[in-house]
């Protein structure tokens, strides 16, 4: 949404877009600690552990590919996450179904 | 179970509160709408009253001598005390003690040389802006006038010319000898680094071109051919300019952070005055629109539209006379372009007052100036002809060479295809006489300018030019995230010439490149 604002010429935008992206690696460390603590308790299974990490490198790649204007990556890469992240959301609804 | 549920109105919760803070962000900050460069300067004075002052016509510059070939000019720049604001001067920099400086007419074919003297307490270098000129009279922005003995009492500054400038000494003459057609060019500061700031404390000018062509088609001259020189700017609390330095001393050039992007005065000036008032004959008038603003883009309008609308009839862009007129109702003009239009005010009831508004403006800076039509009836024999020149096409399937230039912020810096300017470093070493394609490729808004010769613009996004890209055209608006093409042929002077944004702000903070042409 903030990267369509940049894109449209909105030059705040694109601060904006550097913070959220900062805010979601803190999200993705945060879930990464949080699912190592829980599959240690044995409360999860390890596949979580991995996507989990897979997502923090992703997102920590796209700062740095967005900084140095790689986009032709950056995008694909970021709608990839988008994507990943949407099952991960999809999964804990269905968790929380039974 | 009502753990479980807890946990869904948790992410259904989460889920709501992204999207409603998202509509509310893009809704609160406009950004459902286009984005415009540049960060509002404010004034700390009053702003002055709106079509109070009369729109001043800038003198013309009479030559110092002449001979078989060539005008001779004088240009001091110096420092002057303006009357811009109610009873509180405003010390300028400027052009022969006058903002915009005096406007110089030559005739196309025929040398003229101006010599600049600068009494300014700072380095300077002019630039003939659309001028078909040799590199060491183009304003090369290492090629510094120092300020003339006993005025320097400057600050310090830095040259930045790095050896690759051409240094003068109080005066520098340029020679332009106007092997180009009729055209609205402008002259103005380019040095390296504080173009910004030079251009906002005043050093801005015309300087027509005339030529057989142009004056034998009826089109209104004299009183009725204005030039309308566009800028804004902000005022101090003591009257003086307003300008986000960085630097206050001028070690380092460039703005502030937050005006990285461009700074945007809060008073609309035309020709120097504020929000002026033009009284005109119900006839047909010749304005020679140009935006010297560091950032604002206009998109300009007259109010009321005349009965029938297309009031604004475009004769000619940047590089002069277009092939037939183009009508409009409103007009977008970036910084440094030109559009050349004429306004028959015969076509509204005596006594309308006809606003020039911008629609990209808001509150005072949605307004530019006022038109009062008078009653009396006058003699106009002008007129705009179906046909006004005759522009052969660049063959852009013929180009040689197709170039990719990318306008983009990178850490920090504005750069193109990913270096801040450097002197004496060329991206492009084009051959003379060849037409090339050039891709211009842009992050946000960059008009883009090209020195030595003007270029078409072939297309925007793959597909046609805007219906503001027609004709010859030195400057080209670049949107965000757009792709422009233009065919550029360059031709009869060797040399190093510049390639560069011309939002100010972003050209100060190295968005500039040096192309060097070779022989044949």
């Amino acid at each position: 949404m903030l990267a369509g604002g940049f894109l449209s010429g909105h030059y705040d935008a694109l601060a904006a877009h550097a913070v959220i992206g900062g805010v979601a690696a803190a999200a993705m460390l945060l879930q990464t600690i949080t699912s190592l603590v829980l599959w240690r308790k044995a409360a999860i299974p390890s596949w979580t552990v991995r996507v989990s990490l897979i997502q923090l490198i992703i997102t920590g790649a796209l700062i740095v590919l967005g900084q140095q204007r790689i986009l032709g990556v950056h995008v694909p890469l970021a709608v990839l996450l988008t994507v990943g992240v949407a099952l991960s959301l999809l999964h804990a609804w269905r968790q929380g179904r039974r | 179970m009502s753990h479980k549920f807890s946990r869904r109105r948790l992410l259904g919760a989460g889920a709501a509160a992204a999207v409603a803070g998202s509509a509310w962000w893009l809704t609160d900050r406009g950004l459902l709408g286009q984005g415009e460069p540049g960060r509002l300067l404010s004034s700390q004075v009053p702003a002055p009253r709106p079509f109070q002052t009369l729109l001043p016509i800038p003198a013309m510059l009479t030559p110092t001598r002449t001979d078989e070939t060539t005008d001779y000019y004088e240009i001091t720049q110096r420092p002057a005390m303006l009357d811009i604001l109610p009873g509180l001067p405003t010390p300028a920099w400027t052009y022969h003690g006058s903002f915009p400086g005096p406007t110089i007419r030559s005739r196309s074919g025929r040398r003229t040389v101006v010599r600049h003297r600068n009494e300014l307490p700072q380095p300077v270098v002019v630039h003939l802006h659309g001028g078909h000129t040799p590199a060491d009279s183009d304003g090369y922005p290492a090629d510094l006038i120092m300020p003339v003995a006993g005025a320097a009492a400057s600050p310090r500054f830095s040259p930045h010319g790095h050896g690759h400038g051409a240094t003068a000494d109080g005066q520098r003459d340029y020679v332009y000898p106007m092997r180009q057609r009729a055209a609205t060019l402008w002259y103005h500061d380019h040095r390296h680094g504080y173009t910004g700031l030079a251009v906002w404390q005043g050093l801005a000018g015309f300087h027509l071109v005339h030529d057989a062509e142009e004056d034998a088609l009826p089109l209104p001259r004299g009183e009725r051919d204005i030039p309308l020189m566009i800028t804004d700017r902000s005022f101090a609390a003591d009257g003086s300019f307003r300008y986000p330095l960085t630097d206050p001393r001028l070690g380092v050039p460039g703005v502030t952070d937050a005006y990285m992007n461009g700074v945007l005065g809060d008073t609309i000036l035309v020709n120097g005055a504020p929000w002026p008032l033009l009284n005109v004959d119900r006839a047909r008038y010749r304005l020679r629109l140009l935006n010297a603003s560091n950032t604002r883009r206009y998109r300009i309008e007259l109010d009321p539209q005349p009965p029938g609308g297309d009031a604004l009839i475009q004769i000619g862009s940047d590089g002069g006379l277009l092939e037939r007129p183009i009508t409009h109702d409103t007009l977008e003009i970036a910084p440094a372009e030109r559009f050349d239009i004429v306004v028959d005010f015969s076509r509204y009831r005596p006594g309308t007052q006809v606003r020039l508004v911008n629609h990209l403006g808001s509150g005072p800076t949605a307004h530019v100036m006022r038109f009062d039509v008078s009653g009396a009836t006058v003699h106009d024999d002008t007129a705009v002809p179906e046909r006004l020149s005759h522009i052969i096409p660049l063959d852009a399937a013929a180009a040689a060479v197709t170039r990719t230039f990318h306008f983009q912020l990178r850490s920090g810096d504005w750069t193109i295809n990913g270096h801040p300017y450097q002197p004496g470093r060329p991206l492009a070493r084009p051959r003379l006489g060849a037409t090339e394609r050039w891709r211009l490729i842009s992050d946000f808004h960059h008009p883009v300018h090209v020195h030595l010769d003007p270029f078409q613009v072939i297309s925007r996004n793959n597909g046609a030019p805007s219906r503001y890209d027609h004709g010859w055209k030195d400057t080209v608006d670049l949107r965000p995230s757009e792709a422009v093409e233009i065919a550029v042929r360059f031709t009869d002077y060797t040399g190093t010439f510049m390639l560069h944004c011309h939002n100010l702000e972003h050209e100060d903070m190295a968005m500039m490149a040096d192309f060097t042409t070779t022989p044949r």
